[in-house]
């Protein structure tokens, strides 16, 4: 069975790279990219199964980014990483098209349990 | 909003930037702390790559000390609260306050530029309102900037005056910030309460405050 494909999208480059290698560790195929531009691109050349998005980039809005990257591939699952959340902002967000949202600092086996949940939709 | 609203705002939006950092700073510092259990677990106990080991120290030292460094500065912003009218360094206020904004800066990709001058006199007066003053510039100037632009901050003394310049550098952005006229209304006050003037020149706004003797 082939690996599970994450991206992982933060400005924060050390955050990112330290999430994606701990996902490598537990079996992922994990990358990490810090902006939104290199996010889309990479999405487009290379679509993930899950995307691990920041919601608060520099200069952009994080749902506008969710939005763009389900244009570019509906299939692939989008998990917000935010600061903080509520019920409704939630809501909004699924809306949209997010399939979860975690809370930074997020605990690493909360994480693999959203992205197992996101692969089994995928496979429904 | 009336000025004590516009005021609880701005500490507020103070707060939030500070929270938002320190967040940041957190988060790296629990994956880094994850990934160092991590290969400890793979290893069972022996650590293979001991440059990579410390490396992943030296990135938690890091963190935070940039965690401590705007704590220090958030510290002494609501210590200043404490008291009203107090001699103070114009500099550090405004070092202070732009750190503080700092993250506000870097969500709209732009960034801070000081020139302060030397040797200014400890000025007397409430750091509150002058903080308050300046960041309802500092904003507006933000909110008409458009990315990868400068915000510049100066400060000089003569004439028994001190003058504390802000300019910008790049494209400005069509559409002004929503809260333009209600800060302004904030700017007002606060230039008064400080017996301070404001002038706007083109691109370029002066905070002009007379000296005071401490009494």
């Amino acid at each position: 069975m082939s690996k599970t494909k994450v991206l992982l999208v933060d400005d924060e480059v050390d955050f990112a790279t330290t999430l994606a290698e701990r996902l490598q560790i537990r079996d992922y195929e994990a990358a990490a990219v810090c902006c939104p531009d290199e996010a889309l691109e990479s999405v487009k050349n290379d679509p993930p199964d899950v995307v691990l998005l920041d919601l608060k980039m520099p200069g952009t809005d994080g749902v506008e980014v969710l939005k763009k990257i389900k244009q570019i591939s509906p299939a692939s699952e989008v998990i917000l990483l935010t600061g903080h959340g509520s019920e409704q902002s939630a809501a909004e967000w699924a809306a949209v098209g997010a399939f979860d949202y975690a809370i930074k600092p997020a605990d690493i086996d909360s994480i693999v349990k959203k992205l197992e949940r996101a692969m089994e939709k995928r496979l429904k | 909003m009336n000025s004590r609203d516009l005021q609880l705002a701005f500490i507020g939006r103070i707060l939030s930037c500070y929270t938002h950092e320190v967040n940041n700073y957190l988060a790296i510092i629990k994956e880094t702390g994850g990934l160092m259990k991590d290969i400890v677990r793979i290893k069972k106990g022996k650590i293979a790559d001991e440059k990579q080991f410390f490396g992943l120290i030296d990135g938690v030292e890091e963190q935070i000390g940039r965690a401590t460094a705007i704590t220090d500065y958030l510290n002494r912003f609501a210590h200043r609260m404490e008291k009203g009218v107090t001699t103070v360094s114009i500099n550090d206020l405004i070092d202070e306050l732009l750190a503080l904004m700092g993250r506000l800066a870097y969500r709209k990709r732009l960034t801070f530029r000081k020139e302060l001058g030397s040797g200014l006199p400890e000025a007397v007066l409430d750091p509150n309102l002058f903080h308050y003053l300046l960041f309802c510039i500092l904003d507006s100037r933000m909110c008409d900037l458009d990315r990868n632009g400068v915000v510049c901050v100066g400060s000089s003394f003569s004439d028994g005056c001190y003058r504390i310049k802000v300019c910008t550098e790049g494209a400005r952005i069509a559409a002004p910030g929503a809260s333009e006229s209600e800060q302004s209304a904030g700017r007002h006050e606060a230039a008064s309460a400080l017996d301070a003037t404001v002038s706007e020149t083109g691109g370029e706004s002066v905070i002009t405050i007379p000296v005071k003797q401490s009494n």
